[in-house]
């Protein structure tokens, strides 16, 4: 239990500092540094409890996408501003590097498995993004659609 | 007077589209802003081809003239403040409450602002950054104050580089360098700390973890040229990190370092 709130500190607090060297809008901050937190604890519960590390990529990233997408309808703003830093703690950069480090160092064989894992893992984040945006594009435009009949309409009745 | 109009517009599409990809937007969003300028500025069947490195236009204009465009683009670090702005003011554009000439002179001092953070507070940041993030990766507290202090210098030797001509590839495997000499020597001296744990969450803020997960988003929208370029510069950047921790590694153990 300890652990996970440590998880979902450090990682509140390493995604908010990094948010300022991304040269996040002020507003935006605090609001991505609990989402991020949220996603990267929810990634290490449903690792541990599932032992499915794509599994646990693809719904905490889920996570953080739809919690963009809410986030980015509240405060009008792009969904990537908010994207960007919640996924932060979990993307695999750590397994890119590892990828190539071993690839210098002639670990031919950990070099292939860090970077199998590396690759499904970016490949459960794509698609739980793309699945996101897909969906609340779909939302987006049947809203505006119904929005701008409703405003005919008024437009009509009041001819 | 109408050309110029028109060609304004598909100038300022463009610049657009050139802002959202110079920041690290995604390739589709570059598009679709430039397309919805277009549209809204009564360019008639616009095209645009974003690639990671220019930006491609063309449309008509009634029945006769042809724009066309071409602007090269040179990537930097993502800037969520300068997206956020551009998708805003291309907002206020096509819902009609900008001018396009006012469209234009606010992007292009969008791209002339040169908002960066100082050095000190940069090197304040890297540093409680990685500090978190070695907590994060499991790590002690012996962990968070060596990878702190990589992390201060790692700020302290790359932004700097950043900024002049120097290539990214140098950049990345001096910063890769400088964070392996420094979380080796911090270890072996204090005897503490895990050197593994250590240079990971220290070459964090080099790492292009949001880079390659970009350019896989961008192969599945179908961008697939833009996804294998930016594949490729991930890559690059990765392995031009992995090799300056690399050699300086090899030396630290040839100089008798234990891993």
């Amino acid at each position: 239990m300890i652990s996970y709130l440590i998880w979902f500190v450090s990682s509140a607090v390493g995604t908010c500092l990094f948010s300022f060297m991304m040269h996040a809008p002020r507003r935006a901050i605090l609001p991505n540094s609990i989402l991020a937190g949220t996603a990267y604890t929810v990634f290490m519960l449903v690792s541990n409890q599932l032992h499915s590390e794509p599994m646990a990529y693809f719904l905490a990233t889920m996570l953080a996408a739809v919690g963009s997408e809410l986030l980015a309808t509240l405060g009008k703003m792009p969904a990537m501003i908010f994207l960007f830093p919640s996924v932060i703690p979990m993307v695999p950069g750590i397994g890119i590097y590892r990828t190539m480090l071993y690839l210098i160092q002639k670990k031919y064989e950990a070099f292939l498995d860090t970077g199998t894992q590396t690759l499904i893992a970016l490949g459960a984040m794509a698609v739980a993004i793309a699945l996101t945006n897909e969906i609340a594009r779909r939302v987006h435009s049947s809203v505006r659609q119904r929005t701008q009949f409703a405003r005919k309409q008024e437009g009509e009745h009041h001819l | 007077m109408e050309d110029e109009q028109m060609s304004l517009i598909a100038d300022t599409a463009m610049l657009a589209g050139t802002l959202i990809l110079e920041n690290g937007g995604e390739t589709y969003r570059a598009e679709e802003t430039a397309l919805r300028v277009c549209e809204a500025g009564g360019i008639v069947s616009p095209e645009i081809l974003a690639l990671p490195t220019g930006i491609l236009l063309s449309g008509n204009q009634g029945m006769r003239t042809e724009q066309h465009g071409l602007m090269r683009i040179h990537q930097s670090a993502v800037h969520l403040y300068k997206l956020e702005r551009t998708n805003s003011y291309c907002r206020a554009y096509t819902r009609g409450d900008m001018t396009v000439e006012e469209l234009s002179e606010r992007l292009l001092a969008l791209r002339a602002s040169e908002k960066t953070i100082p050095l000190p507070l940069n090197a304040v940041l890297s540093g409680l950054t990685t500090a978190a993030f070695a907590i994060m990766l499991n790590g002690g507290i012996h962990d968070a104050w060596m990878a702190m202090i990589c992390g201060i210098l790692l700020a302290l030797s790359t932004a700097p580089l950043a900024k002049s001509t120097i290539s990214t590839v140098t950049v990345n495997m001096t910063g890769g360098a400088v964070v392996a000499a420094t979380a080796a020597v911090l270890t072996s001296l204090t005897g503490k700390g895990t050197l593994d744990i250590i240079l990971v969450s220290s070459t964090m803020p080099l790492l292009p973890g949001l880079a390659t997960l970009n350019a896989v988003r961008d192969a599945m929208c179908g961008d697939l040229v833009s996804g294998n370029a930016r594949l490729l510069r991930a890559m690059l950047s990765a392995l031009s990190i992995a090799a300056g921790v690399g050699v300086t590694l090899a030396i630290y153990v040839s100089v008798g370092g234990l891993l």
